[in-house]
C-alpha cells in the first residue's frame, strides 16, 4: 500500500504537491503527465532519495516519512537505468538481492542469461532497463517504483516485459507505481490513475 | 586532397608551441640530470646524508598524503555532494595555499604553531614541535599540498552521479555503504591521481619546509644547502638523485595503473 497525504517537495524551479491518494496493497498505480511535470520527483520522494518539506508517506502500513531510503523497502527503476558501471551485469542484479535463488529466478523470467557476463557499457538501452528492473526486483521490495522502465524497448519486448514485471510484482505482493508515456500502459486497468501537471498530483481514477 | 592553408598553418603553429612548451618543461631537468651524470647520481645515492634526506622526504610526503586522504576524502565528498551556506568560502580557503607563496605559508605556520604560539606551547609538554622536526615537515607538506588532493577528489566524486548512490540506497545500502561500494570505486582513478599529484608536490616542497624545519633536511633543503654552501657542482648530484627518485615513483604509479587496466 502507498498512502500519500499533504505532500510537498521543493526542488529548484518548482514544487511537487500531492493532497492525498492511496494505492491499495498489491495494486498498480499508473502515473502520466507531460515531461518535466514532476513524475520522477514523485517517485523519488516516495523512495526517500529526495527530501520533502511537508506531508506524510505511508508504505505497507508503515509511516516512512522520516526513514532513509534503505529502510523503506522500495525498488526504484529510473528510465535511464543508472546501472553501476564498475560492476558486470550479474553484479548489478545481485547488488541488493535477498538471495541467489531470486537472482536465478529473475534471470530466467526476464531472459537475461546472455547478458550476465557482459560489462554494462556494452548493453543497449533496452537491455540496460531490463537489468535495472531485475536489480530492483531482486531486492523483493514491498513497493515498486518504475519510471518509464520499458521506454527503450521495442514494442514486442515492451509488452512481454510489462506482463512479466507486473506479473512478478503481483505474485510477490508488491504495490507498483508505474510512470509512463506509453498509451497502452496508460490504459492499463490500474487501481489508481494519477496525473501530474506542473508539480501538482491529481487522482483521475 | 590538401587541407586549406590556414588549417595547415594553424596546425604548424600549434605543433611548434606544443614542442616549445615540452622543451621548456624537459630541458632544465634533463640538463640537470645529464650534467650530474650517472656517476654523479650514483655517488649521491652512496652518501648517507642524501639517503637520509630522501628517506625523510619520501616518508614525510607519504604520511602527509595518507593524512590528506583520510581527512580530505570525507571533506571532498561533502563539498561535492552537499550544498551548504559558506561552501564557496571553504573552497576558496582550500585554494589559498595554492596561490600563496610557500615561504609565506612557512611564516604563517611558525606564527600559528611555532614555539611562541599558544598551540606550540600547548604541544610542547607532549614533545610535539613543528620547528626543526619531522612533524613540522609533515605539517608543511600537508598544508601546502593537501588542497591538491581535496580539490581533485571533490571533482572525482562530483563526476559520479548522485543518482547511482540513490539507487544503491534503495537496494539496502546506508549512505556510507553506498559511498564505499559505488562512489569511491567509481572515483578511484581520480582519487589516485589526486593523491599522486599531492605526493609528488610534497616531495618537491621547499619554501614552507625551509622556514619551519631546516633540520632534519628533506632532499630539496639538502640540495639548496649544498648549493649555498658549496656551489652548484656540489648540489647537482643531490638534485639529480631527487629527480630520479621522483621519476621512478611516477613511472611505478603509471605502470601499476596500466597493469590494473589491462
Amino acid at each position: 500500500m502507498i498512502r500519500i497525504a499533504s505532500l510537498v517537495a521543493r526542488v529548484p524551479g518548482f514544487a511537487l504537491q500531492a493532497d492525498a491518494f492511496t494505492v491499495p496493497a498489491g495494486a498498480v498505480a499508473v502515473v502520466t503527465g507531460p515531461t518535466g511535470a514532476g513524475k520522477t520527483t514523485l517517485l523519488e520522494t516516495i523512495a526517500g532519495v529526495r527530501p520533502i518539506s511537508a506531508g506524510t508517506i505511508t508504505l505497507a502500513d508503515r509511516d516512512v516519512t522520516t526513514l532513509p531510503p534503505e529502510a523503506r523497502d522500495v525498488g526504484l527503476v529510473y528510465q535511464s537505468a543508472w546501472l553501476f558501471p564498475h560492476l558486470p551485469v550479474r553484479g548489478n542484479i545481485a547488488y541488493g538481492a535477498r538471495s541467489e535463488a531470486v537472482v536465478r529466478e529473475l534471470v530466467e523470467t526476464l531472459h537475461l542469461d546472455p547478458l550476465l557476463g557482459k560489462p554494462v557499457e556494452t548493453l543497449s538501452g533496452g537491455e540496460r532497463q531490463l537489468v535495472a528492473i531485475a536489480r530492483a526486483l531482486a531486492r523483493q521490495p514491498r513497493t515498486l517504483l518504475l519510471d518509464e522502465p520499458f521506454a527503450a524497448m521495442d514494442s514486442a519486448l515492451r509488452n512481454a516485459m510489462r506482463v512479466a514485471v507486473l506479473g512478478w510484482a503481483s505474485a510477490h505482493g508488491a504495490t507498483t507505481m508505474l510512470v509512463t508515456h506509453d498509451g497502452a500502459e496508460a490504459a492499463l486497468p490500474a487501481a489508481v490513475q494519477l496525473r501530474v501537471e506542473r508539480g501538482v498530483v491529481s487522482v483521475t481514477r | 586532397m590538401t587541407a586549406p592553408l590556414p588549417r595547415v598553418l594553424l596546425r604548424a603553429v600549434a605543433t611548434l608551441c606544443a614542442s616549445l612548451l615540452v622543451l621548456a618543461l624537459v630541458l632544465p631537468v634533463g640538463t640537470l640530470v645529464a650534467t650530474a651524470g650517472a656517476a654523479g647520481v650514483l655517488s649521491a645515492f652512496a652518501e648517507r646524508d642524501v639517503l637520509q634526506s630522501l628517506a625523510i622526504t619520501i616518508a614525510g610526503a607519504t604520511i602527509a598524503t595518507l593524512l590528506a586522504v583520510a581527512g580530505g576524502t570525507p571533506l571532498a565528498y561533502v563539498l561535492a555532494r552537499t550544498p551548504f551556506r559558506g561552501r564557496a568560502v571553504v573552497e576558496a580557503l582550500l585554494e589559498l595555499p595554492l596561490v600563496i607563496p610557500h615561504p609565506v605559508i612557512g611564516m604563517a605556520l611558525l606564527l600559528a604553531m611555532g614555539r611562541n604560539s599558544a598551540l606550540g606551547a600547548a604541544l610542547a609538554p607532549v614533545g610535539l614541535s613543528i620547528v626543526n622536526s619531522p612533524v613540522g615537515i609533515v605539517v608543511a607538506m600537508l598544508v601546502v599540498s593537501a588542497p591538491l588532493y581535496i580539490l581533485g577528489a571533490r571533482e572525482a566524486i562530483a563526476r559520479v552521479d548522485a543518482r547511482l548512490e540513490s539507487v544503491a540506497r534503495t537496494l539496502g545500502d546506508d549512505r556510507w555503504r553506498a559511498v564505499r561500494r559505488i562512489t569511491l570505486p567509481m572515483a578511484r582513478n581520480g582519487l589516485v591521481n589526486s593523491a599522486t599529484a599531492m605526493w609528488a608536490r610534497s616531495t618537491s616542497e621547499f619554501g614552507a619546509i625551509v622556514l619551519v624545519a631546516y633540520h632534519p633536511r628533506v632532499a630539496s633543503v639538502l640540495a639548496y644547502d649544498r648549493y649555498v654552501t658549496y656551489g652548484l657542482p656540489a648540489a647537482l648530484p643531490v638534485a639529480a638523485a631527487l629527480v630520479c627518485v621522483a621519476l621512478g615513483v611516477l613511472a611505478l604509479v603509471r605502470m601499476a595503473r596500466r597493469a590494473e587496466r589491462a
